[in-house]
């Protein structure tokens, strides 16, 4: 009987420790996720708000003009760079219709970043402006 | 002892099954803030995505209005012919090609485009003239055109189902002046055809040619200064033929070839073929004939001619 008991008493510790071990796999990267989904979400609006700027600024104006000019478009981007939070990293590039990057200005962001595409049409076709932020 | 064994295996049993709801509950939650969190970011995406189409159309109108003002003033035709030579298929077509890419099902109406003559006392929108690059304060906007138009939007995320309707209305400008241009050169016109009056003086067909063609250069210069403050240049292409009809009685014609103002405003040109492009309004062969008589004509040549080009 006290065999039986002290059988009974083991799988119990065991289950206990089981379900400790599947709670702790299933809910911790679940929370991470979400944080990390919380993160990428701030950052994707702060490089909606980068472009909308830039567009209230003119600035996309002033880049549809360099490029239907032959013009560099740098001088622009780094301006759209500029609007980027001085804790974050910013990286603007844009891309014709057929996806060649045509210019890109500032630093890459670490993983997780936020990514936010801007289009802009033009009489030879669409540009695709995109700004990615992120932890620098 | 037994009795503490199934204790123990009680507690824990009730132990796993606190542990078990609680879990349960709390893998609800994460389930609604993920599912919220989606949804606040798509609808986050579509807002921006809609100001995107907006900012977009706003500028492909001024853009349109730059290029229709740049057909009409290349005829010296009537500028209220702008919205007639407006075409938006092109952009209709690609704005919904990229919509699609992106996932979203779209809808976009446009309405009530407009484009008339801008006055100092009908402000535009500060946001949409800043977004195309154009001071709010600007001596030389009178004259130019005003763009008027409604454009409602209608986005749908497909993944999501998030939705947005939006009707934004487009109060901006493009800075080219065609109405003044156009009142400019008509006025030019008529200061020439009526002060004919008081140029015919001379002794032959030669010499009255030459008095005319004088006058016309005068008139020419003085005008194209006078604008010139306003920032417009001018080029004037004239041609006089006189021929004598009668002993005093002459025959005058008068043809101004082409005249041609310019405007020279900071942002008034058009993007075209890889450079920018000034705004011209031209008029051509603008004909006068008429009949005068000399008091004391000698007898010099039957005919004379003069012609001759004014710049500003």
């Amino acid at each position: 009987m006290r065999a039986f008991l002290s059988v009974v008493d083991s799988i119990m510790a065991l289950t206990l420790l089981f379900l400790l071990l599947f709670a702790f796999c299933t809910q911790m990267p679940q929370e991470v996720r979400l944080g990390s989904e919380a993160k990428v979400a701030y950052y994707k609006k702060v490089a909606d708000q980068i472009l909308l700027t830039s567009a209230m600024n003119g600035y996309i104006t002033r880049l549809l003009d360099s490029f239907e000019l032959g013009e560099s478009m740098g001088p622009v981007l780094e301006r759209i760079v500029v609007l980027c939070p001085g804790r974050l990293s910013c990286l603007v590039e844009v891309r014709n219709a057929e996806g060649s990057i045509l210019c890109l200005r500032g630093k890459d962001p670490i993983s997780p970043c936020g990514e936010s595409n801007y289009f802009a049409t033009t009489y030879s076709g669409l540009l695709r402006i995109t700004c990615r932020v992120g932890s620098g | 002892m037994k009795r503490n064994a199934f204790l123990w295996s009680g507690a824990v049993i009730y132990f796993c099954l606190i542990l078990l709801v609680l879990s349960i509950v709390q893998y609800g939650i994460l389930g609604v803030l993920d599912e919220s969190a989606d949804t606040r970011a798509s609808a986050d995406r579509v807002y921006k995505i809609a100001y995107n189409v907006f900012f977009d159309f706003n500028l492909h109108l001024s853009r349109e209005a730059g290029r229709a003002a740049s057909q009409i003033c290349e005829r010296g035709g009537d500028p209220g012919d702008l919205t007639s030579c407006l075409d938006l298929q092109n952009w209709l077509r690609l704005t919904y090609s990229w919509l699609n890419e992106e996932g979203l099902s779209s809808n976009l109406s446009v309405s009530r485009v407009q484009f008339y003559r801008h006055r100092e006392e009908d402000p535009r929108d500060l946001v949409q003239l800043s977004q195309l690059g154009l001071p709010k304060e600007y001596a030389y906007y009178a004259g130019s055109i005003n763009l008027d138009a409604v454009l409602l939007i209608s986005i749908r995320d497909v993944r999501t189902g998030v939705s947005r309707e939006t009707e934004f209305h487009v109060r901006s400008l493009c800075p080219i002046r065609i109405f003044l241009l156009k009142d400019l050169s008509y006025s030019f016109v008529a200061q020439v055809t009526e002060n004919l009056g008081t140029w015919i003086r001379g002794r032959d067909a030669q010499d009255l040619a030459e008095n005319i063609s004088r006058s016309i250069v005068d008139r020419a210069e003085n005008f194209f200064w006078d604008i010139r403050q306003g920032l417009f240049r001018g080029r004037c292409e004239y041609h006089v033929w006189v021929s004598r009809i009668g002993v005093s009685l002459f025959e005058v014609s008068i043809s101004l070839n082409l005249v041609e103002l310019t405007d020279m405003g900071e942002f008034s040109f058009v993007v075209s073929d890889s450079k920018r492009t000034r705004i011209s309004f031209r008029l051509r062969d603008i004909r006068t004939v008429f009949r005068c008589r000399l008091e004391s004509p000698s007898d010099g040549p039957d005919s004379g001619e003069c012609e001759g080009t004014v710049y500003s």
